[in-house]
């Protein structure tokens, strides 16, 4: 299945060039300016003098849902080789996966309960 | 529920006006002639010799109320053509993109130097090519066609009527009103 | 060696007919967008418009290429071209027809939710290079978001894979064929999963009812609003080939893909995708915007619980239910 690979990768090799060859073809047909002026290179923020950098602090909420998102994808990950073996293993596959996923969602309970996913 | 409901009502809305006819209609694709007085640019004319008219008197410097307008007087020199003693300038710019067209300009001019074109200069890339110096003005007063308000004559419409005839103002001195210039009527 | 020829001339023709798509999808948004509101959508450039795309092209390949001063260079250079790549490398795996397949990779999932998820690669790229306040929002709220729906995503995407019992999208394909379309049958694990995917797609693509993180009237542009010309369409293209890769996987995960009566199987594959691609249209022009609070608590008060019940359903199916 090596060759598989080969051809996926290609393929974004591919759109690759797609993306690279549009910027190309914009560095010649775009429309250079004449006269530059600082004030174009400022960064934007509805005309007014930009106030200080914006790489700054975020909300933490936004680290709550990075933390599920690594959660439920792990859970997600361990998901996909049981589902190609399912039809072999059949009943006690099924019992273990319930099981997995009864943990799971007690976890996401006692999350929605505390609500810690509710965005003010 | 109340949002499936909402939901449902949005799409069927959508999907019913889709094949309704369209309310608006195609704009007429039409290129309307400019009115007859319409006038966009300036231009630096020539006097009767055939030199620049402008003597620098930084008349319409002054008076503009976005000051767009930049001169150096040249001081006097001996004019090339006729001979006698002049005043010249070397350098006018003006930034037609700050410029509100409110022709101040052309009406304080004693020299009729300066006056607006009919023709709109060509869309720019960069602000800074609507800055119009002396050389693209010169041009303009070649190229383009001049409207018909020049200094002298703007002046001339808003002097006051010269008291021709004493008597009948002393018959109506309250209700005097200003016969309308007669130039003002053959506009071009 | 065969392969990789093999892919970057599958890769270039599906590439191809992805770009067209697009320019003509765009077309067709405009008019279908117009008439929904009783306009007239475009008419000037070309018989009924039909030019229009091009002219968009042309416009934004000639603009300037204005780089903000604060802007981290590098970032900001190479977050469209990513955003291209994860968007159209999604491409690679889905079969239009039974031949035409740039990589039948036998994890063929894997792979789409792997390269779709690494979109917020160059969404958090453009985000922080721009050192723009909107941008850097916007980024943060589309990575929050797609990393939310990615959850559902991936449950919705695992029933078709339980049912199945394969990874790779054309062997889902290849087994409907054989059985039932999922979203037909079994109804209950596979129409509701369609469901549960389609939401989730048009939240990772940042589509209405789903595209806070572009809000106009709450941040510009969002991640786009400090790029210009090519740069810009490229973010534009990304997004649109993010839609319709996404009615491709969603024809092919639970409408059968390439299978259907009377006609070749190209024809069935692009006549999906394309209904799907509609539907998307139809109600981005029709529906409101989300909150962002209810984006997430739809996300995971509803979505998420609902995907491992279906999840858990479709194993009970394969388990006891017998294999269709």
């Amino acid at each position: 299945m090596q060759s598989a690979w080969l051809s996926a990768f290609a393929f974004l090799l591919v759109s690759t060039l797609v993306g690279a060859g549009l910027l190309g073809a914009a560095s010649v047909l775009r429309v250079r300016a004449k006269y530059d002026s600082p004030l174009k290179h400022n960064t934007y923020e509805c005309g007014e003098e930009p106030a200080g950098m914006s790489w700054m602090q975020f909300h933490a909420r936004y680290y709550v849902v990075a933390l599920f998102f690594v959660l439920f994808d792990v859970e997600a990950a361990f998901f996909f080789p049981w589902a190609t073996v399912l039809r072999e293993e059949g009943t006690s596959a099924f019992i273990a996966a319930v099981t997995f996923a009864a943990v799971l969602m007690l976890g996401w309970l006692y999350a929605v309960r505390k609500e810690a996913l509710e965005w003010q | 529920m109340g949002y499936f409901n909402d939901t449902a009502k949005a799409l069927r809305t959508t999907m019913v006006n889709a094949f309704r006819e369209p309310v608006t209609q195609e704009f007429p694709l039409v290129i309307r002639p400019r009115a007859e007085r319409f006038r966009a640019s300036f231009a630096l004319p020539d006097d009767e010799h055939g030199e620049v008219a402008c003597i620098g008197c930084l008349a319409c410097e002054r008076i503009c109320p976005s000051r767009v307008i930049k001169m150096k007087s040249g001081g006097k020199k001996d004019s090339p053509v006729t001979g006698k003693k002049r005043a010249y300038i070397d350098e006018f710019v003006l930034d037609l993109s700050a410029c509100i067209g409110c022709e101040l300009c052309v009406q304080v001019c004693n020299s009729d130097a300066i006056v607006m074109v009919r023709q709109p200069e060509v869309p720019a890339f960069a602000r800074e090519d609507l800055v119009l110096d002396m050389e693209k003005l010169r041009a303009n007063a070649k190229l383009k066609t001049a409207s018909w308000g020049t200094g002298t004559r703007l002046q001339e419409m808003q002097e006051p009527p010269k008291a021709e005839k004493p008597a009948v103002a002393k018959a109506s001195p309250a209700t005097e009103t200003a016969p309308a210039p007669a130039p003002a009527k053959e506009t071009v | 060696m065969n392969e990789l020829v093999h892919g970057a001339l599958y890769g270039t023709l599906i590439a191809t007919a992805i770009l067209s798509t697009i320019a003509m999808g765009i077309w067709f948004e405009r008019k279908f967008a117009g008439r929904m509101q009783q306009r007239l959508g475009p008419t000037i450039v070309g018989p009924a418009g039909l030019l229009q795309p091009f002219a968009d092209i042309i416009k934004l390949l000639q603009k300037e290429d204005i780089v903000p001063r604060d802007a981290d260079r590098g970032l900001f250079d190479l977050a469209p071209i990513l955003a291209v790549v994860c968007s159209l490398g999604v491409a690679a795996v889905i079969p239009f027809s039974p031949s035409i397949i740039a990589s039948d990779l036998d994890v063929g999932v894997l792979w789409v939710l792997g390269i779709g998820g690494l979109m917020v690669i160059p969404t958090f790229a453009a985000g922080w290079g721009s050192n723009n306040k909107f941008a850097l929002l916007g980024a943060m709220r589309a990575i929050a978001q797609s990393v939310s729906y990615g959850v559902p995503l991936v449950l919705a995407v695992l029933v078709p894979v339980v049912l199945s019992g394969s990874l790779s999208i054309s062997g889902i394909v290849a087994w409907q064929a054989q059985h039932h379309w999922f979203a037909v049958w079994p109804i209950v694990p596979g129409l509701p999963a369609f469901v549960i995917f389609f939401l989730a797609m048009l939240a990772e693509s940042n589509r209405i009812p789903f595209d806070i993180p572009e809000a106009e009237s709450e941040l510009v542009a969002g991640i786009t609003t400090e790029y210009t010309g090519a740069k810009f369409t490229l973010f534009y293209m990304a997004e649109y080939v993010h839609t319709l890769v996404g009615s491709a996987l969603g024809a092919a995960l639970f409408f059968g893909g390439w299978d259907g009566p009377f006609a070749p199987g190209l024809h069935w594959m692009v006549l999906k995708t394309l209904t799907l691609f509609v539907l998307i249209y139809w109600v981005r022009w029709s529906l409101l915007r989300f909150r962002a609070d209810q984006l997430m608590r739809l996300c995971w008060t509803w979505l998420t619980p609902i995907g491992v019940a279906l999840l858990l359903v479709s194993a009970a199916w394969v388990t006891f239910g017998g294999t269709n």
